[in-house]
């Protein structure tokens, strides 16, 4: 291990802050498994996330459509979230 | 309560007078229809918190659609768009108070996070693969260590060890979740590339730490 990061270390470890634990190297590595160059990123999915659900709704193919958009939705856990609350939401007014 | 158009809901919102007090009416209505659904996965309407968060955050959405109303560019039904500016509302605020009060919880139950790799504790699993496990283990984390920098790192413990919203892990890092995410997807290709150059096969690495 390189000077820098023992030192890095070591200060960490004076200010009382976490490593990270064996469970959370695992789960960064899994996580790479569906990395790619180029993601975009929350604000770009947020942007379209209403016009993307509606599409989503009327039939369209929007994970081929708009891989990247659909890629972020599951790398990223709260963009995730929200656009599963938008479908939700308008289901549940097209119910009503 | 009668239908809208776009255009109808953007000429009324921005008229004065009554028009625009039916308008605003009729959309803190349509909010707070929405809600229900928007939050089923976490609070139930029945629940003490729901009625509270649901004022909170219809008064919040009307302040930032009236706001934002010139950005929106009609790509959408006018009230898709702000379900989602209500979700977005609505979420970060569940998840911050979530987050509060779990820390909380915490302070009081466990002050230290494990160090010790719990993983390798696995009773199931042979002397050798328990060897294996460890030396995994290392090398990862000599990757991880060389690799991350100290913002990276830190992006990483608050999100997962500590299970922090991104919003208030973007706080204390003095940035926004937008330029958070860029951070630690640079964190995750840094650590890929490194991993290829290491000869570090990720399916590998995974399933020498399959729950036996
Ligand atoms: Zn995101």
């Amino acid at each position: 291990m390189k000077t820098k990061q023992i030192f890095r270390k070591l200060l960490r470890r004076l200010r009382g802050e976490p490593e990270m634990t064996a469970q959370m190297m695992i789960e960064l590595i899994s996580s790479l498994e569906h990395t790619r160059e180029g993601e975009c990123s929350c604000d770009e999915v947020y942007a379209i996330a209403d016009q993307y659900a509606e599409s989503n709704l009327s039939g369209e193919d929007v994970e081929r459509l708009k891989p990247l958009i659909h890629h972020h939705m599951k790398m990223c856990q709260e963009c995730g979230e929200e656009y599963r609350a938008l479908l939700r939401v308008l289901e549940g007014s097209l119910a009503n | 309560m009668s239908k809208r158009t776009n255009e109808q809901w953007l000429s009324d919102l921005g008229a004065e007078g009554e028009e625009k007090d039916t308008a605003i009416e009729d959309l803190r209505n349509i909010i707070i229809r929405g809600l229900p659904y928007a939050l089923s996965r976490w609070l139930s309407p029945s629940s003490p918190q729901f009625e509270s968060l649901t004022e909170e955050v219809t008064q919040e959405t009307l302040l930032r659609v009236l706001d934002q109303m010139h950005t929106f560019e009609g790509r959408s039904q006018f009230t898709t768009w702000v379900h989602k500016i209500a979700i977005r509302t609505a979420l970060t605020e569940l998840r911050r108070k979530r987050w509060q009060d779990s820390s909380l919880d915490e302070m009081v139950d466990n002050e230290e996070i494990p160090v010790s790799p719990r993983i390798l504790e696995d009773s199931a699993v042979s002397p050798e693969e328990s060897a294996e496990r460890k030396d995994m283990l290392e090398r990862i984390q000599r990757v991880i260590d060389e690799e991350l920098s100290e913002r990276q790192r830190r992006a990483l413990i608050m999100l997962s060890v500590q299970g922090m919203p991104m919003a208030e892990a973007a706080r204390r890092l003095n940035t926004n979740r937008n330029a958070l995410y860029k951070l630690l997807h640079d964190a995750r290709l840094r650590l890929k590339q490194r991993m290829v150059a290491e000869g570090l096969d990720v399916h590998e690495v995974l399933g020498a730490f399959e729950q036996k």
